[in-house]
Order: structure tokens, then sequence, then C-alpha cells
């Protein structure tokens, strides 16, 4: 077995790279063997960069040696959703139709990244077009989760928390629309952060819906997910909704201090969780407040209306962004996306300004939460992976029951913008991960990060790649 | 072929195509489920001051 490369978080790995003490053309070569070795049971990479990231490694090693380093990633080996464009490569964004797509420029994020040093390793598998919660993807396979392969990786960021979680690479970067981020996060075991809209430029970035989109990190630790923020938060004239909350200078997480959780209650977050979730969620209660923190329930009167408001703009904008290749090349598209743009096609432009009417409430709702509280908790999936066999469009109708339970816990803080994280939190009795998710005000990634890392700390997660 | 950030699949109009009957009778489905989930947003009782709001509209 191929030991996976990286134990230490980012900036101690970054260090010992910049002190010559880790050399990364050794630590790109143990990503690669780790990849080989995993692919035929996670199918998490579309693509894989070797030549090119063993070029960059051997200039880093050299610049290191030189005391050159490049920024606070040197040397450090990164996977990006195949959603973000890297010039002179496809971005398929997980789509047959986009199989011969050439970028013409890299992403603005994925630039933040190169010039802090990072080495690119390859691009990861995706659910189609980022639409869908399992990457059961019918043109690049399905994503296996790390912790057991016949079991759904989530989605849409399925291959960058795989690859994370089987220590494919030392981190990701993700897109959050409805929980892309902190789905997988939680079902493959590793931390996923949906910063707050508009914290970090999505130019370059494949669009599912303009008014969620939000671009993170997918990585081992809390600590890694404040650095890489750091590196990529900040305004871009590209992408005029990017730079409203400035830049992200918080990368010391030191305690939170006196800090006050809001437990989450009533509809959607009672109906139904999984025994073993929701016992999960009890005890990181207790260890929130066993931290020092003062944890009270909490309602959202509006939420299922904003549910509602959710799905109608997404599929609205999701359909809008289709409609010059859909339906006219539907038989390239996979089914159940295939149904889904179809679906978004028919909602009503009046339906669709009612929605961005109640998001309005829900915004003011949570918002006046926000000023009792420092940060909202719930799972942030109710349920563990389910097995790929029972939610696979090409096998049976089990995905489309699937869809909404995977994603009930994560939208809310879509429709309203907020900064959440997906923390790991334990394993069911059959070995799967379960997150705990946390939110906090917009803007206030240091406070929630700050208790999230409280939070980890009591759990006492280590983030082992696992064997596969 | 793209140029900048459009794409190939957004460049040309692709001819129509008709849906096939297991597509539309899915889209009914989904529809009919998106009614009932609507009828929370009739609920509401939103008020005529109560404006569409995106997050960019939003103050930091």
């Amino acid at each position: 077995m191929v030991l996976a490369p990286v134990s230490e978080t980012l900036a101690d790995l970054a260090a010992v790279i910049r002190a010559g003490r880790r050399s990364p053309v050794a630590l790109v070569e143990g990503c690669l063997a780790r990849i080989r070795e995993t692919e035929p049971r996670l199918r998490a990479f579309i693509r894989v960069e070797g030549e090119a990231a063993l070029a960059e490694a051997a200039a880093c090693e050299r610049e290191a040696r030189e005391g050159r380093p490049r920024g606070p990633l040197h040397g450090i080996p990164i996977a990006v959703k195949d959603l973000f464009d890297q010039a002179g490569l496809p971005t398929t964004a997980g789509a047959a139709i986009r199989r011969d797509h050439r970028a013409t420029e890299t992403a603005t994020a994925v630039r933040r990244l190169q010039e802090a040093g990072a080495i690119i390793i390859g691009k990861t598998n995706l659910h189609e077009f980022a639409f869908g919660v399992t990457s059961v993807n019918p043109h690049f396979g399905a994503v296996g989760n790390p912790a057991n392969p016949d079991h759904v990786a989530g989605g849409s960021s399925g291959g960058s928390g795989a690859a994370v979680a089987a220590g494919c690479c030392a981190a990701a970067l993700g897109t959050d629309t409805g929980g892309s981020i902190r789905i997988p996060a939680a079902l493959c075991g590793i931390v996923g952060l949906k910063p707050t809209f508009g914290r970090i430029s999505r130019h370059g970035v494949v669009p599912l819906s303009w008014s969620f989109d939000t671009i993170g990190p997918m990585t081992r630790t809390v600590a890694d997910a404040a650095l890489l923020l750091a590196v990529l938060a900040g305004s871009d004239p590209e992408d005029p909704a990017a730079g409203r909350h400035g830049g992200f200078g918080e990368t010391d997480l030191g305690p939170p201090g006196a800090y006050r959780v809001g437990r989450l209650r009533g509809p959607l977050f009672d109906d139904g969780p999984d025994d073993e979730v929701g016992a999960a969620l009890e005890r990181a209660a207790a260890l929130l407040a066993g931290g020092g923190g003062r944890v009270k329930e909490v309602r959202v009167e509006a939420v299922e209306a904003g549910q509602a408001a959710q799905t109608t703009i997404l599929f609205a904008e999701a359909a809008a962004y289709h409609q010059r290749a859909y339906p006219g090349r539907l038989a390239e598209y996979g089914s159940d996306v295939r149904e889904l743009l179809a679906a978004g096609a028919t909602i009503p432009a009046t339906a669709y300004v009612e929605a961005q009417r109640v998001q309005a409430v829900v915004i003011g709702q949570v918002r006046a939460l926000l000023a009792e509280v420092d940060v909202l908790l719930c799972p942030s999936v109710p349920v563990p992976a389910p097995r790929i066999a029972d939610v696979d469009p090409a096998r049976g109708e089990g995905w489309r029951s699937t869809r909404a339970p995977l994603s009930r816990l994560t939208r809310l803080f879509n429709l309203t913008g907020l900064p959440a994280v997906s923390v790991p939190v334990g394993r069911t009795r059959a070995g799967l991960p379960v997150g705990a998710q946390l939110a906090a005000a917009p803007g206030r990634e240091d406070r929630l990060l700050r208790i999230a890392a409280v939070l980890e700390a009591a759990v006492g997660w280590e983030p082992v790649a696992l064997p596969v | 072929m793209t140029e900048g950030r459009r794409t190939d699949h957004e460049g040309t109009r692709a001819p129509e195509a008709p849906l096939d009957a297991a597509t539309l009778r899915a889209v009914e489905a989904w529809h009919r489920a998106w009614s009932r989930e609507w009828e929370k947003v009739r609920a509401l009782d939103l008020r005529p001051e109560d404006l569409p709001a995106p997050l960019w509209c939003w103050p930091p």
C-alpha cells in the first residue's frame, strides 16, 4: 500500500518545504503514487497533470533552496474541481458535451493558488455540471467514498472530497451552490468551507446558479481551510460580486473566547435525521458547550418557504445558463441532469421574482438570529453516504429520493449567503463519516473558523488518509 | 472553440429537439412536487414592501 504523503497541516508542510527539509518533488511523487493506487476504486480525478506537477515541484525545490519561496503554499500539491478553467486544458465540468473544450484563461482562484506557490496536481471528478449531490457521473464514473468505495463521496465536489480524504493531495478546491462543498466534506470526513457569498472570485468557473455559486477550500483541518481562504479571498475586477467582504487575514486560529451557539430546530432540522447522525450532533453540541459555548435552540420561521425559494432560483438559473445547448443536445447530458434542466425551464418568471422576495425575508430572519448567537449549528447532511448502486440513475429511480435529503440542511446557507463549514465529528457503526455544520454572520469567517477549531479539537478527529 | 469564458456548448445555439416521453413525465412529476413545496411560499403572506433582493443587494 502507498502511504498518503501528507500528515502535517498546510502551514507546517509549507514551513518544512521552505526550510529544505521536505522535497516538493518527493511530495508530488507520493501524491501521484497514491492517485495511481486509489483511482481504480475512487474515480476522483478527470485529469492528472503528473509531468507538469513534477516540473513545477522541481522548480519549487530549486527556489526553496535559493531562499525564494513564491508564497504560503510553496510546493504544496492541490487538486481543483474540473469546473475551474486552467489555460490550455479542457474544463469538462464533468460533462461529455465539453470534452473538447479548451480554456484560454486561468480562473482567478486557481491563479491565486499558483501565485501562492501551490502545484496543481489534477482536476477532480464531479456531478455533471455540478447539478447534483452524489457525483455519480455517467461520463467519468461514480466517485467512490474513501471510507467505503461502494458508497458515494457526495457532491457535487465529490472528487475533491475523495482526493483529500484519501491523501491524493494536500487540499482541494470545490464549489458550493446548494451544499456541494459541505456535503462531500461531511460524507468523506474532511473539512469543507463555503465562504460568504462574494468572498472569492468566480471568474473562470463554469456557473450553475449565479445567485448562489461560491468557491471554497476542502481540507484536512480547519486551520488549512483558514490558510486557503486567506490566499483565495479578495476582490477581482472580473467578478463584480467578489470582494464585498474584502480579504481574509485570520490564519492564526486562537481561542474564540466566550461564544454563543444556536442549535437549529424545527422543520427541516428535525425531519428524520438518521439516528447515528443525530447522536453525533448531540455530542458536537455537548462538546461546544464543554468548550465554553452557550448553546440554545433557535428557529428560522420561514425556513421551508426559503427552501422552495432556493430550489426555484437555482433551477431557473441553471436552465437559463444551459438554454443554448439544451434541449438541442439533450442526448449528450446524463439522464438526471437532463430531467432537472427540463424541470428548471418550467418555472414561471413570477415564481422567480417571488422567490427573491422570500430570499430577502429569510435573510432578514437569519441576520436577526445572528445578533443573538455567534454561530448556528446543525448536521451537514442528515444521513450517511448512500450506496452508489442505490442512487445511480442508470440503475434505477433511487437518485430522485436521495437528492433532497442530502442537500436539505446546506441550502439555507446558500440562500442567505452565510459562511458555513462542515467539520468531521465521528463515524457511523458502519464506518461512514458524519459532519457537523456551523454557520456565522456574513464576513465572519474569523469567528466561524475559531469556533470550528474548538469543535475539531474537542472531537479529536485524526485526519488520517484511509487505506481505500 | 472558446473565446475567453465562453464555452463551446454556449457558443452556438443548438436546434430545438423534442423531449422524450419519459423526460416529460418526470418533469410533470417534478413540477407537481415543486408546486406542493411552493405552498409554503403562498402561506408566507409577503408584504408589498418585501422587495426581491438577491445577495448582492445586501450590505456586507
